[in-house]
């Protein structure tokens, strides 16, 4: 055996120079003729500011550029505001928290799963509230934590701008007075505060920092919790585009690819859970 | 085993050699690194079927995309409970945030229980002084002052807060005349319900009482009347008369007085330094007041010298570095009309600017002159900072000496609490005057040094190592 491996390394060494020893190269698969993005082509995106991070990720990577240069080509705005912006214009790409109030004519398909949740100051002693007491307090039925079980301090709402995906989301799934919960306040650091967001911008994001996440119905707003729907109220970001964006327009391919396997695992990669249901089970507002 | 590792080693280098390497790129890139990320997020539990639409063929490129924004909100509390109140004795600087206060140290000593938190700031004979304290309001509408340093507080007990030379003036009953006056290290300078005098003040008097000069407020009675009086009460008799049918605010140590149908001027003493014998009589301002009589206006000193004679001008304006008259100005130092070796001199805080063929040059009220090299405008002064427009259409901020702390400057801004001026760029960077970069995404308020600055939805204060001393959070936007 001793004696072979010189012998190998160098018959090794003639072949790595002389390319006709070498196989044919596999044959691809047939694939698809390659759609690639530029400056001109790329479609306007509209993007509600949850899903800002994502519409801004995907346009780096569509575009070669950081995410600050995406941030330049993505219009964020409240959730509901983009859905609006997308049927004013006619045209483009939303991305946006489902509103439960969509423009009518615009395709829509989930591509990520978020979640409502609450988060109040880590000295308050509050750790869980039912969904019955959520709405107490977003309807402003009980304005005091002592009927929670906290302190006898008011409690204070950290009001999100009107047409926020997450006032939506409070006023479907939970029932709110509207007036209370879009009373924006500036930084809260009392010990009365309860604010409300999605999971991904208040948690992976860090915007609720220095705050305690609530449980809700004593399950907490855990990633495991949210995708196995245990924590229930979940949210879907949707992406939209007008019905009538013809087929391999650069709207219509964008909005496919995000629902493809491919989009799917890069939406996955940014940190963003997969929808619920099954991708690509998209259909038309009415 | 042995004899694997050298045919391993073979198959390596022929492989190497032969392109594979390039295209193991290509499907690792393409589905290893996505399987991999679908199996990260729990996608490969569900059936092939639900995850195999494949989506167009589109091109991507990672390589900019680097990490998502994350943010962290740096503060702490002073107490757990809920701080309605403002207790003294903090230390270091206090910073308004958020509706509270929190010191230098980050740590928050006041919940959002304020409209607003203004530092105090008066004008001494046209210069402004910092007094190192805040005025707070409440969302009620009521004032309290504070120092700025936390030393001391008052109670939300004022309906008003002049800031002037001796303090802050808070007033508590308008109607009453009543007003105490804080200093800046929160002793109390005078109470009006001490003045015997507050009786016959015109109703709402009390705030006149900032007219403040030369050891005495300027105060103006229910008849009408004007008439001086000391942080004790007493009142100053001016030739005579504690009375006067008119009477301006000492500056430069004068004050204007209308006696026996003319105006004239007494100093501290109340003795007349400009004996009653002008129609009209402006206050002094860098030594020099406008004054008109019989032959028309014309301009004073202190000694009651005429150094300008205006004549039949409508109006005169009387400043530190320069004097006015119907659009036509004048310097200070000698009194000619402001042309500058054949430039016509446009009026500054500090005298006269002129733009010459390479630059600015400033002519001073004091005589001096500062040269601002490739130059066309002056546009601003503060503190040791000027700022300029350079020939290119571009803005700079430069030092004394002609040197550029900072060009793409959006503005000059001074320190609320010391009044050093920095350089504030388009950018939001914030340069001191000797071009060291203080923080970066800075608003233009700074207050002893901290930065208040936003990033992204951060809002807070940075010291002036450019990091965060206190930041919240601000996120409502969806």
């Amino acid at each position: 055996m001793k004696k072979l491996l010189p012998i190998a390394i160098i018959l090794m060494l003639l072949l790595t120079a002389c390319g006709d020893f070498a196989p044919e190269a596999t044959v691809e698969p047939t694939v698809a003729a390659e759609y690639t993005f530029t400056g001109e082509t790329y479609p306007q995106i509209y993007a509600g500011a949850a899903a800002g991070e994502l519409a801004r990720a995907v346009t780096a990577i569509m575009l070669g550029l950081d995410r600050e240069g995406a941030a330049e080509l993505v219009s964020q705005s409240t959730s509901a505001a983009a859905w609006e912006a997308l049927a004013s214009a006619g045209g483009g790409l939303a991305l946006a928290a489902d509103t439960w109030d969509l423009p009518e004519g615009v395709d829509v398909a989930a591509v990520a799963t978020d979640a409502l949740v609450f988060y109040v100051s880590p000295d308050n002693p509050v750790d869980s509230l039912t969904l019955d007491e959520l709405e107490e307090i977003f309807t402003g039925a009980e304005t005091n934590w002592s009927a929670f079980g906290g302190p006898d301090a008011e409690i204070v709402i950290m009001g999100r701008e009107p047409g926020s995906g997450s006032v939506e989301a409070l006023k479907s799934l939970i029932g709110c007075d509207e007036g209370l919960v879009t009373d924006v306040r500036g930084q809260e650091t009392s010990e009365g505060v309860i604010g409300f967001g999605f999971y991904y911008p208040c948690v992976k994001q860090g915007l609720a920092g220095g705050c305690k996440l609530l449980a809700v119905d004593g399950v907490l707003p855990a990633e495991s919790a949210v995708a196995s729907e245990e924590y229930a109220l979940t949210v879907d970001y949707l992406v939209g585009v007008m019905s009538g964006a013809a087929e391999g327009s650069p709207e219509r391919t964008l909005w496919e690819w995000m629902q493809g396997a491919v989009g799917q695992a890069f939406i996955s990669s940014q940190g963003f859970l997969s929808p619920v249901g099954a991708p690509g089970d998209n259909e038309v507002t009415e | 085993m042995k004899r694997l590792i050298p045919m391993a080693l073979c198959l390596a280098l022929l492989l190497s050699g032969c392109g594979l390497s390039e295209q193991m790129a290509t499907v690792r890139e393409e589905y290893i690194d996505p399987a991999i990320e679908r199996a990260d997020s729990g996608d490969l539990d569900q059936p092939m079927e639900e995850v195999a639409q494949a989506g167009p063929n589109v091109s991507t490129d990672r390589s900019l995309l680097g990490e998502p924004e994350t943010y962290e909100a740096v503060y702490s509390r002073a107490q757990s409970g809920y701080m309605s109140v403002l207790e003294e004795g903090w230390s270091g600087t206090l910073l308004p945030i958020g509706g509270g206060l929190a010191t230098s140290e980050g740590e928050i000593v006041l919940d959002p229980v304020l409209h607003s938190a203004v530092p105090a700031v008066c004008s001494v004979e046209g210069e402004e002084f910092n007094l190192q304290i805040y005025i707070l309001e409440n969302a009620d509408g009521m004032y309290a002052v504070c120092s700025a340093f936390g030393d001391w507080v008052t109670d939300f007990a004022y309906t008003e807060v002049i800031p002037f030379e001796l303090g802050v003036l808070c007033v508590y009953d308008a109607g009453e005349n009543l007003a105490v006056c804080y200093s800046s290290d929160g002793s109390v300078v005078f109470d009006t319900a001490d003045f015997t005098a507050r009786s016959q003040f015109a109703s709402g008097g009390a705030a006149g009482l900032a007219n403040y000069g030369s050891g005495y407020m300027l105060c103006e009675y229910a008849n009408g009347q004007k008439g001086f009086l000391d942080t004790e009460g007493s009142v100053l008799s001016c030739g005579g008369d504690i009375y006067l049918d008119d009477a301006q605010p000492f500056s430069d140590g004068l004050a204007a007085v209308y006696s026996g149908g003319a105006w004239g001027y007494v100093n501290s003493e109340g003795k007349y330094v400009v004996e009653p014998g002008y129609e009209q009589a402006g206050a002094f301002s860098g030594g020099h007041a406008a004054v008109r009589g019989a032959d028309g206006w014309s301009v004073i000193d202190t000694a009651g010298n005429v150094v300008l004679e205006l004549g039949a001008v409508s109006e005169v304006t009387v400043n530190r570095g320069w004097i006015e008259a119907d659009g036509k100005y004048y310097t200070v130092n000698d009194y000619t009309e402001a042309v500058f070796f054949g430039y016509t001199g446009t009026p500054c805080d500090e005298g006269f600017w002129v733009q010459g063929a390479n630059g600015v040059r400033v002519f001073r009220a004091d005589g001096t002159q500062v040269y601002f090299s490739g130059a066309v405008e002056l546009l601003d002064q503060v503190g040791y900072l000027y700022l300029v427009r350079l020939a290119d259409g571009t803005t700079a901020a430069m030092d004394e000496y002609s040197r550029v702390v900072a060009t793409g400057v959006e503005r000059l801004v001074a320190d609320g609490l010391t009044g050093v001026g920095f350089a504030l760029t388009d950018d939001g960077e914030l340069y001191g005057s000797d071009g060291a970069l203080l923080a970066t995404d800075c608003d233009g308020e700074v207050l002893n040094m901290s930065a208040r600055c936003e990033e992204g939805p951060l809002t807070g204060w940075k010291n002036s190592a450019g990091e965060w001393i206190i930041c919240l959070i601000n996120d409502t936007a969806d």
